[in-house]
């Protein structure tokens, strides 16, 4: 009888307090003794909420906006393809045009500047002026022919503004310099040849540098 | 009979005399979101967001807050307009959060209190538990501002997460809201 009574004891008695560490007095200049507790952080657990949410405080949301249209999830799916691909066209394009700018360069100097005119930068310096039309061209028409699915703000200046003019300005280079290097080359063996040269090399810089800065503000 | 005495005690508070009290989101709030791309970070601000936050008497609160998918504006227009494709706009124009917490009248204005709001967010059709933690800010018993951060993931809510030649953005995507609010609106 005594024995169930000590188990109906020791069962009775709350679980905590045997979890509870045994209280010890601090120890003399134990600052955190006297400290004031820090306040707990809060529990950003994401949970079930304790109270219902079954309110609503704002009127309901349209009821056909989450009817899928595929005709304008098609054109959606085309632009993002379009202006990927606009994308690794655009970074080949701009590989081809410092290649064709440095071996442009290296044309000029074998040609005008005591390289002895062997011409040997010739021929690859056109491949590489072909190469560098045709990316830039089809990086141009990629951009220009995407689907808007989406209704772009426009009117201010912004990154894609910025992005749109240079590369508008990369093109006028483009043409400038096609139609420099073949004036320049009909006037073969005339002092103007050299002039002409000159300033088709000066335009390709140009160029190669509006395509940079166009490339560049669209890490801002 | 003293056990339904006790819970009626409990329920009392819940019912105050005043009743509860509808504070709107007021012009000139705003909701933010801020994505990393390795080459750069990008935020988008909404100032075309709409909320209520309703104080219940017994200190409890209600907040319904959502915004447009198509307001934030990230200072890029190619940049919004991907952003539009790639959490499908034009199917789920919303973000929506809903969210309740305990918010104890104080004992004088003004006061300034920590909220930890637990609710949900659904954001591009997809419903998840959220918490919040807000600051608020009560100027007066009709008047507060609000303050909160939240994280979420992009991948969470099944948004193909966006990229800049061929690098997706991280995704981890953090909410900010700065609220104003006032009641009788």
């Amino acid at each position: 009888m005594r024995l169930a009574t000590l188990l109906l004891v020791a069962l009775a008695a709350p679980p905590a307090l045997a979890d509870e560490p045994a209280a010890t007095p601090p120890a003399p200049g134990d600052a955190s003794a006297t400290a004031p507790a820090p306040p707990p952080a809060p529990d950003l657990t994401p949970r079930a909420p304790a109270a219902p949410l079954d309110f609503d405080l704002l009127p309901a949301e349209p009821a056909a906006a989450a009817r899928p249209d595929p005709a304008f999830e098609r054109l959606v799916a085309r632009r993002r393809l379009m202006l990927k691909v606009h994308q690794g066209v655009g970074i080949a394009t701009w590989a081809s045009l410092a290649a064709t700018a440095v071996v442009g360069q290296l044309q000029l100097d074998d040609r005008f500047r005591g390289g002895g005119d062997t011409g040997r930068y010739r021929t690859p310096h056109q491949v590489l002026v072909a190469t560098s039309s045709t990316l830039f061209l089809s990086a141009g028409l990629l951009a220009l022919l995407a689907p808007v699915p989406y209704e772009k703000r426009g009117g201010r200046l912004d990154t894609a503004t910025l992005h749109k003019v240079s590369m508008g300005v990369a093109t006028a280079g483009m043409l400038a310099q096609i139609v420099l290097g073949m004036a320049a080359r009909r006037q073969a063996g005339s002092l103007r040849e050299r002039d002409l040269a000159t300033v088709h090399q000066g335009l390709g810089y140009a160029t190669l540098g509006a395509f940079t800065v166009g490339a560049a503000v669209l890490f801002f | 009979m003293p056990a339904a005495l006790a819970a009626l005690a409990l329920l009392l508070p819940l019912a105050g005399p005043e009743g509860p009290v509808d504070l709107s989101v007021r012009p000139g709030s705003t909701l933010a979101y801020t994505l990393v791309h390795k080459f750069h970070e990008v935020t988008g601000v909404s100032k075309a967001v709409e909320g209520k936050a309703r104080l219940l008497p017994g200190g409890g609160v209600q907040v319904m807050v959502r915004a447009r998918v198509d307001s934030f504006d990230s200072g890029n227009g190619n940049r919004d307009a991907h952003m539009l494709e790639a959490t499908e706009a034009a199917r789920f124009p919303f973000v929506t959060l809903k969210a309740v917490g305990a918010l104890p009248p104080p004992a004088a204005y003004p006061a300034t209190a920590e909220v930890t709001l637990q609710g949900e967010l659904t954001f591009h059709g997809v419903t998840k538990p959220v918490a919040l933690p807000v600051k608020v800010e009560l100027a007066a018993p009709d008047r507060a501002s609000a303050t909160g951060k939240l994280t979420i993931s992009l991948d969470g809510y099944g948004v193909e997460r966006p990229s800049l030649l061929f690098v997706k953005v991280d995704d981890a995507l953090v909410v900010t809201a700065t609220l104003s609010l006032a009641a009788g609106l």
